[in-house]
């Protein structure tokens, strides 16, 4: 996935600008940022969340395999499908079983056949470290998870339809270190089947999960810019840009 | 088309293309039901507004050539042979609604405070049966209430005023703002209340000095929704204020509102009088309506600043 020169816009006040980065494949990408640099924003810029938004406007290019996904030709449904979803706290559908939850995707999606639905739930479980925890409760409602384990549930539900690109907006910020630890383990399998793309206010977190690493900094006219895009190890240990390495030094933020 | 069962087996990227084949190929289905549902709620939309603008456009229509200024500060006239169209103002109508509806308000608002108030405090079973009873008033017909007022009145023998219909109205205002109210103060977070608890406040600062004041525009959008009603009312004042050609705001004399006054209008033999239903109308939708924005703009400006 390419972004180039990508700006958001709420209501004709710039939340965030001039980002031009990528999503690489099979590789962990985190947007990192002190808050109000516009990491959010720019995440839900990704799967075209802002449509749901009154008053927002992206603008820029982003592509996936070459297709733009503002200009029509990919339709939202269909993107959304292939560009899943974790949130920054566990979202579970209320009153659908832990099940329910995982194939919702998969069967919204027109997918048929209980054999395989049964595998695919299975695996996603499986990828998101749940399946041992829950095989024996799947018909329980998800609600009862622990919020760790809701959580890993949600990475199981978007893993379900087999996304291109994960998208992560602080999925540790409301879980306790254990459970924290167990989904940052989790980011290194899940890198095999598919991209991720995370946001993170967690330096330490960026540094031990993801490969690549974009640094957004606000602006003097508070609107979120990229200041800095490169490898992960290049941002920490050599960056090019005087502002981030006060960040990273923790002189601010 | 079909995937061997087994996922186990079956490589990750062939089980995507499965998927996303079968995604796109349901895509035109799903699409279509998305429009049929806008194009449904739609449709259904425009039964609803339709006689709703039929009705406003009537008022409009009939009723607009009356309104200017001398329609508000005249007393009414009485059409005869010579003169069939002079039906003059409403003052007296407006003021009898002002005092009328504005004494319920008086009387009501600090009852209902106070019983959302001790919903909120006392938790019991007598308490949640007397919850349950306000919310079966605010769906009475209104008429129940001008009946039990003109009861008082016929047994106690006493004189038809507007402070009967005020009493009337506020019957029907209580629960309306109490209920309200009550939703207000269980929407103030609890770590408020347990900040001020801590501070060592009782059950009596606590309530006034920290969930009341917190709850405060939503409570005042319960008032004003509840006023909008009031004022549109004309079955609990209709038996209980008796009647008067003089504009006066005193609560003791007899009055007539807005409502009452379409009623006495409506029995008219002159069309002019009958077409002045519509200006009247016309007045009414757009106090209902102030109050109704006035209360809704309250509460959108409570829930931004949570």
């Amino acid at each position: 996935m390419e972004l180039r020169d990508v700006r958001v816009d709420f209501s004709g006040v710039c939340a965030v600008r001039d980002v031009t980065m990528g999503v690489m494949r099979n590789r962990v990408t985190a947007l990192i940022g002190p808050s109000g640099s516009g990491k959010t924003t720019l995440l839900r810029s990704l799967n075209r969340l802002h449509d749901l938004t009154h008053g927002a406007k992206v603008s820029g290019r982003i592509t996936l395999d070459g297709l733009d996904i503002y200009d029509g030709s990919i339709p939202s449904l269909l993107l959304r499908s292939r560009i899943g979803m974790v949130f920054q706290r566990p979202n579970p559908f209320p009153g659908k079983s832990i099940y329910e939850n995982v194939a919702s995707g998969l069967v919204f999606n027109g997918i048929r056949g209980k054999a395989l639905i049964d595998d695919i739930v299975e695996q996603s479980l499986r990828s998101a470290v749940l399946w041992d925890a829950v095989k024996d409760r799947l018909k329980q409602p998800a609600t009862d998870l622990s919020g760790g384990e809701q959580q890993r549930m949600c990475i199981a539900r978007a893993l379900a339809v087999e996304p291109d690109i994960l998208l992560m907006d602080e999925p540790t910020s409301a879980l306790d270190p254990i459970a924290t630890q167990q989904i940052e383990d989790l980011l290194m399998s899940l890198k095999a089947i598919t991209s991720i793309a995370i946001v993170t206010h967690n330096m330490q977190q960026a540094q031990r999960t993801s490969d690549y690493c974009a640094f957004l900094l606000m602006g003097e006219d508070r609107a979120g810019e990229l200041i800095e895009f490169d490898r992960t190890d290049k941002v920490f240990n050599d960056p090019a840009d005087p502002r981030t390495v006060d960040y990273i030094a923790g002189r601010f933020g | 088309m079909s995937l061997r069962s087994s996922a186990a087996v079956v490589p990750i990227d062939e089980r995507r293309a499965f998927i996303q084949r079968t995604s796109r190929d349901g895509l035109t289905r799903r699409q279509a039901y998305s429009r049929l549902y806008i194009a449904g709620a739609t449709l259904l939309l425009a039964v609803c507004i339709l006689p709703l603008l039929s009705v406003f456009s009537l008022a409009v229509q009939k009723g607009m050539p009356f309104i200017g200024w001398r329609f508000f500060t005249a007393n009414a006239a009485i059409p005869n042979l010579v003169n069939p169209d002079a039906v003059g103002g409403i003052k007296t109508p407006l003021q009898g609604t002002l005092s009328v509806v504005g004494l319920a308000l008086v009387i009501s608002v600090p009852f209902a405070v106070i019983i959302a108030a001790s919903l909120f405090e006392f938790r019991n079973r007598f308490m949640s049966w007397l919850e349950v009873l306000l919310s079966t008033v605010i769906g009475l017909p209104s008429i129940l209430f001008g009946l039990f007022v003109y009861a008082i009145i016929f047994h106690l023998k006493l004189a038809y005023s507007g402070i009967m219909g005020s009493v009337a109205l506020s019957m029907l205002m209580v629960p309306l703002i109490a209920i309200q109210s009550l939703d207000a103060l269980r929407a103030v977070p609890d770590t408020l209340v347990e900040a001020g608890v801590a501070l060592g406040l009782n059950r009596f600062s606590v309530m006034f000095h920290i969930i009341l004041p917190k709850a405060r525009a939503r409570i005042f959008t319960g008032v004003f929704l509840a006023l909008a009603r009031a004022a549109g009312e004309t079955a609990p004042v209709l038996f209980v204020i008796g009647m008067t050609n003089v504009a006066t705001l005193s609560p003791t004399s007899q009055q007539t509102t807005m409502t009452t006054f379409v009623y006495q209008l409506l029995q008219s033999p002159y069309p002019s009088q009958r077409d002045e239903c519509w200006a009247i109308a016309l007045v009414l939708i757009a106090i209902v309506l102030l109050f109704n924005i006035v209360g809704r703009t309250l509460l959108a400006r409570a829930e931004r600043s949570k």
